[in-house]
C-alpha cells in the first residue's frame, strides 16, 4: 500500500467518525424536536378545542335557562340545535386532531347521550320543565363536562410520558455525538503517532543523512519502517550513492592509468 | 521501543472486542430490535475502526521485546474495557460514565460485581455483550486473540508469557500454540456442557447460554435481578455448583483427565489440595449453619455448598445472604475469597498453588531447623520449585494483601462501614464478585460512591492481572 492510500484511508476514517457523530446528533435532536413539537402542538390543541366545547356547552346551558324564563316563541329545538351544532364542529376537530386518543370515545358516547337528552326534550309545563333540567338534562351535562376536562388533561398527560422518551432521546445526542468524537480525537492521535513514525521521522533522518554526508563525508546509513515510497527513497539515493561511488573509482583508476 | 507494532496488537484485541459487538447487535436484532441494538451497531463500528486503524500502517506482524509485550497486555486490557463500556454507556438508564466503566472492567475481569439495581429491564442484547465481556476476559483477552490468529511467530510467545503466570504455565507440556488451543477446547466444551445441561434442567436458552458463559469464566453476571436463586431450582444450583469447581482447575489438567494422560485431577497436587480444601470449606460452613439453627440439615447443605463453591471459585453467585450467617461462616467464605481456586482457570484471587507453597516451604523450614545441614527442598507435583519462584510467591502475597488493605482504608476513608470496605476490596481483589455488609451477596455495588467504584475497578484490574502486569508500567523507564 503506498503512501498516498494510507493517508487517504487515514482521513477518509476520520471524516467518517465525524460525519457519524454529526449525523448520529443530527438525527436524535431533530427526533427530540418534533417530540417537542408533537407535544406542545397537541397540548394547545386540545385545550383550544376543550375550551371551545366547554364554551359551548356553558352557552347551551345558559340559553336553555333563558328559554325556561322566558318562554320565547322560537321553540326549544331551534334554540338547541344551534348549539349541538357548535358542538359536533368541535368534536369534530378533535377527532381529527386526536385520532388516537381513547378518551375521545367516551367524550363522543356522552355527547351522544348529551344530544339525545336535548332532542327527546319534551315537557310542557314549569313543574316538568324544572324535573327535565335537574334531573335528566344537568346529570348529562355534568358528565359531558367531566369527559371534556379529562380529555384536556389527558394532553398534558402526555407530556410525562414523552418526558423519557426526551430523556432517552437526550441521552442518544449527547453521548453517542460524543463517542463518536471521542474516538475521533484518539483516532487523529494515532493518526499523527504513524505518520511522525512512517512519513515524518524518516523523511528528516534522510535529509540529516544527505546533509551529513555531503558536508562530512560520514556514510549515509539511515533505518527507514515500512515498506513504501519513503523507503523506496532511501534504497534509490543509497543505490544513487554507490553508482556514483563506483563512477569516481572508475574515474579514478582511469586518470592513475 | 516500537510503539507501532504495541498498537497494532492492541488493534487485534480491539477487532476481536468489536465481533463480540456484533454477535450481541445480532442478539438484539432476533430480540425485535431491543433498545441495544442501535448502541452495540454503534460501539462496533467505533470499536472496528479504532482496532482496524492501525492495520493501515502497520501491515505486517513484527517481532517484539518483553518490554512491548507487557505493555500490549496492559495497554489492551485498558483499551478493551474503555470500549467494553461503549455499548452501556451508549445505552444508558443506570449507566452513567462511572458506572459503565466499572460494569466493563467488572466484566473482563470476570468479579462480576454489578452497579446495576434492575438487571431485569436492561434488553437482551446489552446483557449477552455482559456476559460476552465475562466470556472474552475469562480466558484472557490475549489468549483469545492468540488462539484465533495464525502464526504470528515469536510474538506468540512473548504474549502468552505474560498473559499466562508461570504458575499457570506448570501442567502444559506442550508448545505454546497447543496450550492455547487447549485452553480454548476445553473452555467452549465447558460453556457448551453447561448451556445444555441448565436448558434440561429448566432454564430458558437465553438464561443458560448467559449462566454458562458467567460460569465457566467465573464471572458472575446474571440476567436476573437475584441471580441464580431466582430460579430457586435445585437441579440448576447442582449443575452450576459442578461447573463452578470444574472452571477452578487447571486447564491443561482438565484437559489430561479427559484425555486419559498422567497429569489428571487426581495426580495433580494442586487438584488435590483445591477439591480437599473445598470439601473441608463446604463441610465446615454446612456444620456451622445446621448447628446454629440458621438452616435445616437440607438447606445448610444447599446454600453452604453453593456459596462456598461460588465465592473459591471467585464466580460470585449466590442463592443466599451470607451477611447473616454466623462469624465461622463467614470467615471460611472470607478464606475462600482469598485463597480461591487454581492457577491456569479462569479463577481469580492467591490461588491454591501459591498457598500450597507457603505450606510447603514452611515445612521445609521446619525440617531445616530440625536438621540444620540437611539438603531440603521444596517440591510440587514432584517438581523442585526454585528459591525464585518462592520468593515471588512470598511477594505476591505480601503485595495482595496490603492492596486488599490499602484499598479497605481508601473506602473507609469515603465515610464506607469497615465491613462494606473490606468485603468490597478483598472481593473485587480476587475477582470474586460478592461482599459483604452493603454489598452483599444478593445486593450490588450500586451503593458505594463514584469515588469508590473508580478505586475497586483499579483493584479489580491489578487481581486480574496479578499486580505486577499492571505496575509494570509504572517502572518502564528502568527497563533497558
Amino acid at each position: 500500500m503506498g503512501i498516498r492510500t494510507k493517508i487517504r484511508l487515514g482521513f477518509f476514517s476520520l471524516g467518517l467518525l465525524l460525519t457519524l457523530a454529526a449525523v448520529i446528533s443530527y438525527s436524535e435532536l431533530a427526533r427530540l424536536n418534533d417530540i417537542t413539537y408533537r407535544i406542545i402542538n397537541e397540548g394547545a390543541t386540545s385545550v383550544k378545542l376543550s375550551n371551545d366545547i366547554l364554551d359551548a356547552l356553558s352557552r347551551e346551558d345558559a340559553n336553555i335557562v333563558n328559554y325556561f324564563q322566558n318562554q320565547d316563541s322560537i321553540g326549544f329545538n331551534t334554540v338547541s340545535n344551534e348549539y349541538l351544532v357548535a358542538l359536533d364542529s368541535v368534536l369534530f376537530s378533535m377527532k381529527d386532531s386526536f385520532p388516537e386518543n381513547k378518551l375521545l370515545d367516551t367524550l363522543i358516547e356522552r355527547k351522544s347521550a348529551y344530544n339525545k337528552t336535548i332532542t327527546s326534550f319534551s315537557a310542557t309545563n314549569s313543574e316538568d320543565k324544572i324535573r327535565w333540567y335537574f334531573g335528566v338534562y344537568k346529570p348529562s351535562y355534568n358528565k359531558l363536562v367531566v369527559s371534556v376536562k379529562n380529555f384536556m388533561r389527558s394532553t398534558q398527560d402526555l407530556v410525562t410520558e414523552e418526558s423519557t422518551n426526551i430523556q432517552s432521546s437526550v441521552h442518544r445526542a449527547i453521548m453517542q455525538g460524543t463517542a463518536s468524537i471521542g474516538t475521533t480525537m484518539v483516532l487523529i492521535l494515532m493518526f499523527y503517532f504513524l505518520i511522525d513514525i512512517y512519513y515524518i521521522s524518516p523523511t528528516i533522518k534522510i535529509t540529516k543523512g544527505l546533509k551529513n554526508y555531503l558536508t562530512s563525508r560520514i556514510p549515509f546509513k539511515v533505518e527507514v519502517t515500512g515498506k513504501d515510497e519513503v523507503s523506496m527513497l532511501k534504497e534509490y539515493i543509497e543505490q544513487l550513492m554507490a553508482r556514483l561511488k563506483a563512477k569516481k573509482s572508475s574515474d579514478e583508476s582511469i586518470r592513475k592509468n | 521501543m516500537k510503539g507501532h507494532v504495541v498498537l497494532r496488537y492492541v488493534g487485534m484485541v480491539m477487532l476481536l472486542n468489536a465481533f463480540f459487538m456484533l454477535v450481541a447487535a445480532g442478539v438484539s436484532w432476533f430480540n425485535d430490535v431491543d433498545t441495544g441494538f442501535y448502541p452495540l451497531i454503534l460501539s462496533f463500528v467505533l470499536t472496528a475502526i479504532m482496532g482496524g486503524f492501525p492495520f493501515i500502517f502497520v501491515t505486517e506482524p513484527a517481532p517484539i521485546t518483553n518490554k512491548e509485550s507487557y505493555l500490549i497486555v496492559v495497554s489492551a486490557w485498558i483499551m478493551v474495557c474503555l470500549t467494553g463500556m461503549l455499548p452501556l454507556l451508549l445505552w444508558g438508564g443506570e449507566y452513567d460514565i462511572v458506572n459503565a466503566w466499572y460494569e466493563s472492567v467488572s466484566g473482563y475481569t470476570t468479579t462480576g460485581s454489578t452497579v446495576v439495581n434492575d438487571v431485569e429491564s436492561m434488553p437482551k442484547g446489552i446483557l449477552f455483550w455482559r456476559s460476552c465481556t465475562h466470556m472474552i476476559g475469562g480466558a484472557g483477552i490475549i489468549l483469545f486473540v492468540l488462539a484465533i490468529v495464525p502464526t504470528m511467530g515469536k510474538a506468540k510467545v512473548s504474549l502468552s508469557n505474560v498473559e499466562l503466570s508461570p504458575l499457570a504455565k506448570e501442567n502444559y507440556r506442550f508448545r505454546i500454540r497447543k496450550t492455547m488451543h487447549i485452553i480454548m477446547v476445553v473452555y467452549i466444551s465447558l460453556i457448551v456442557a453447561e448451556t445444555v445441561l441448565l436448558k434440561i434442567a429448566g432454564m430458558g436458552w437465553f438464561d443458560a447460554v448467559n449462566h454458562a458463559f458467567s460460569t465457566i469464566a467465573t464471572g458472575g453476571f446474571s440476567t436476573r435481578n437475584l441471580g441464580v436463586a431466582y430460579f430457586n431450582n435445585v437441579w440448576i444450583e447442582m449443575i452450576i455448583v459442578a461447573f463452578m469447581i470444574i472452571s477452578g482447575i487447571h486447564f491443561g489438567v482438565l484437559f489430561s483427565s479427559i484425555t486419559t494422560k498422567r497429569n489428571n485431577i487426581f495426580r495433580s497436587e494442586v487438584s488435590r489440595f483445591y477439591l480437599i480444601m473445598v470439601l473441608i470449606g463446604s463441610l465446615a460452613i454446612i456444620a456451622n449453619l445446621w448447628n446454629t439453627g440458621t438452616y435445616n440439615f437440607i438447606d445448610s447443605v444447599r446454600y453452604g455448598v453453593f456459596q462456598f463453591a461460588s465465592v473459591v471459585s471467585t464466580t460470585g453467585f449466590a442463592t443466599a445472604n451470607s451477611d447473616l450467617w454466623p462469624a465461622l461462616s463467614v470467615s471460611v467464605l472470607i478464606f475462600g475469597m482469598l485463597i480461591c481456586a487454581c492457577a491456569g482457570s479462569t479463577t481469580g484471587g492467591i490461588k491454591s498453588d501459591r498457598l500450597l507453597i507457603v505450606l510447603k516451604t514452611f515445612k521445609k523450614n521446619l525440617l531445616q531447623m530440625q536438621h540444620p545441614y540437611a539438603i531440603v527442598r521444596t517440591k510440587l507435583n514432584g517438581v523442585t520449585i526454585e528459591d525464585t519462584i518462592i520468593n515471588s510467591v512470598f511477594v505476591y502475597i505480601a503485595m495482595y494483601l496490603s492492596i486488599c488493605m490499602v484499598s479497605t482504608w481508601l473506602l473507609s476513608a469515603m465515610g464506607i462501614d469497615l465491613m462494606t470496605s473490606f468485603g468490597a476490596s478483598i472481593s473485587c481483589m480476587g475477582n470474586v464478585g460478592i461482599g459483604f455488609g452493603q454489598v452483599n451477596s444478593l445486593s450490588n455495588f450500586s451503593v458505594l460512591p463514584d469515588g469508590a467504584k473508580l478505586i475497586l475497578s483499579i483493584v479489580m484490574l491489578m487481581g486480574r492481572l496479578e499486580i505486577f502486569g499492571l505496575l509494570q508500567i509504572f517502572f518502564m523507564r528502568s527497563w533497558r
